[in-house]
């Protein structure tokens, strides 16, 4: 048992120590720490804050690649970067590149653009004779499910209170608690400083008192 | 994630882990449901994928009822002539009957669309969608963007655009029903692909050529772990098109979300199920999913912006003149200068 899945616990007043139901190994456990993987990967895809390099070696002729990690699932890149030329590419999408270009999608050189389709397709133009050229990418991933009590987990600080608060919410909700299982949602939003997910939060107008728009101070 | 996995989260979040409360067809079709509703609503999967030309069809039929007697690919040949209930190759031959004349005709009527390749085609070449095709993205023929357009338009712009062969510029949909598209010229000299068998999209990740692939997930991909099943481009129809979600139909179907993605719509699932009108019926649990729901929506949308984190946009002026290369520099501290 892990610090978070310790903190659930202790939020739906389980005993930490020598708990009745949510023992290691049983159905009611793996739904706890299924739970709490959940709350880590919703805010590693949301705040982008865990990022892995990846190594793609292009081969000969070849636009589009699919990546795959064994450790992660691919979010999404924030860099690409040409290891061989020590330059940056540029992300945009293919339709403009097809438009600008003047020679539809192929051409031959060192990549300069580059672009994602789907969950784990990139592309890169130009792309002919490129093979053995590797590019660095760094990108936003998602951990994949930890398994072990001493497997790491991917978030920090806040966020490690914020995925027990994710967590509690969906146990108080297997327990039929609606009303507290919202009332952890909530909890979860603040820590993870994700309101502007929840409606209420988002459409909340402030305003300095100002004559007649007095009352939407409030 | 196959649906068994699936089940049994799901079997906890309903307060049913024994499966006494809810048949697996209900979680199922509950299952459908919500999936559908949340690719509409965020429309985050996305396919990438080559077709070749001429098309392939598994079946070629006759009539429309051998239709359900086949699988895969089907192209009905030749026309229906409603008023005999009949299948007629050449329009000359209703007419045939009542009169005995030899009409002319404007080309030749083929059964298998690769004989296109020997005759000049009286009529335009359908290519088959993938079966869960929802929405075009992108497509281009031959590393070139082609732009949709409409058969009305065509036919005001190019009479014979039937049978017109040359550089394709566009492509039009007969209509949403057969799930085909039309190429429009046709292409003037294609080049058949041959499509690999799944061992050689191994041998591509390793330098080889020629591979084209219309498929995902044919190979056990953590094998390799790197970029492997390369789509090729050359004289192929290149697409990406949102799809339908594959419906799950048993305890063999895989799903078409990314595992860490399956919740999103396990949300859904809880809503229709606390919601259902029946003894299970809870409607504060109802209401709890459904806001969560709404909040993996709105999730959804945040991190499919967040692809766009890397993208510079720059607003009345010509983005393209900003290009990478312009920054290119000689390393720092070359050429060597001695003090």
């Amino acid at each position: 048992m892990n610090d978070i899945e310790r903190q659930v616990l202790e939020i739906i007043g389980e005993d930490v120590e020598s708990p009745d139901v949510f023992t290691a190994g049983t159905d009611a456990f793996d739904h706890l720490r299924a739970a709490v993987n959940d709350g880590i990967q919703e805010l590693c895809a949301l705040t982008g804050t865990y990022t892995q390099t990846y190594h793609l070696t292009m081969l000969d002729d070849r636009q589009f690649y699919r990546v795959f990690s064994q450790t992660d699932y691919f979010g999404y890149p924030v860099e690409v970067w040409d290891r061989t030329l020590h330059y940056k590419l540029d992300q945009t999408a293919l339709p403009s590149v097809s438009d600008a270009s003047g020679y539809g999608l192929d051409a031959s050189g060192p990549p300069t653009f580059y672009g994602q389709l789907g969950q784990d397709v990139l592309w890169f133009w130009p792309f002919g004779g490129n093979g053995g050229r590797v590019l660095e990418i760094r990108a936003v991933m998602i951990p994949r499910e930890y398994t072990e009590d001493t497997d790491p987990l991917r978030v920090r600080g806040n966020h490690l209170r914020a995925a027990a608060h994710f967590a509690a919410s969906e146990m108080f909700a297997a327990r039929g608690d609606a009303r507290r299982a919202t009332e952890h949602i909530g909890k979860y939003l603040e820590t993870a400083g994700l309101m502007s997910l929840q409606a209420q939060y988002a459409e909340r107008m402030y305003a300095q008192p100002r004559g007649s728009w007095r009352w939407s101070a409030r | 994630m196959k649906w068994p996995a699936i089940e049994t989260r799901l079997r906890k979040m309903l307060r049913d882990p024994e499966g006494t409360l809810y048949t697996s067809d209900e979680l199922m079709r509950h299952w459908n449901d919500a999936q559908a509703e949340l690719q509409q609503n965020v429309r985050i999967l996305e396919h990438v994928e080559a077709h070749r030309y001429p098309p392939l069809y598994d079946w070629v039929i006759t009539h429309y009822w051998e239709d359900p007697r086949t699988a895969g690919d089907v192209y009905q040949w030749g026309t229906e002539w409603v008023g005999q209930n009949a299948r007629v190759t050449y329009p000359w031959e209703p007419g045939y009957l009542n009169e005995d004349s030899s009409p002319p005709d404007d080309g030749t009527r083929w059964t298998h669309a690769w004989e296109t390749l020997h005759c000049t085609s009286a009529d335009y070449v359908p290519i088959p969608l993938h079966a869960r095709f929802e929405k075009m993205k992108f497509i281009a023929w031959d590393y070139d963007e082609i732009l949709p357009t409409t058969e009305k338009e065509l036919s005001i712009q190019d009479r014979w655009y039937r049978s017109a062969t040359g550089q394709v510029l566009n492509y039009w949909r007969p209509d949403n029903y057969h799930n085909q598209l039309v190429l429009y010229p046709h292409p003037g000299s294609p080049v058949i692909q041959t499509l690999p068998e799944p061992y050689d999209v191994l041998v591509a990740a390793t330098g080889e050529a020629g591979v084209i692939s219309s498929d995902d997930d044919e190979l056990d991909r953590g094998d390799t772990g790197l970029a492997i099943d390369i789509l090729d481009m050359d004289d192929a129809l290149f697409v990406v098109y949102e799809p339908i979600p594959v419906p799950v139909e048993g305890l063999h179907s895989e799903v078409d979300w990314p595992d860490w993605m399956c919740r999103f719509v396990l949300y859904g699932v809880c809503e229709r199920a606390f919601g259902a009108d029946t003894d299970t019926f809870q409607p504060t649990l109802r209401d709890y999913w459904g806001m969560r729901k709404q909040l993996g929506v709105a999730a959804l949308q945040r991190f499919k912006r967040g692809r766009l984190k890397d993208r510079q946009y720059i607003i009345g002026h010509d983005s393209w003149s900003r290009h990478s290369r312009s920054r290119l520099r000689m390393p720092q501290g070359y050429p060597a200068s001695w003090p």
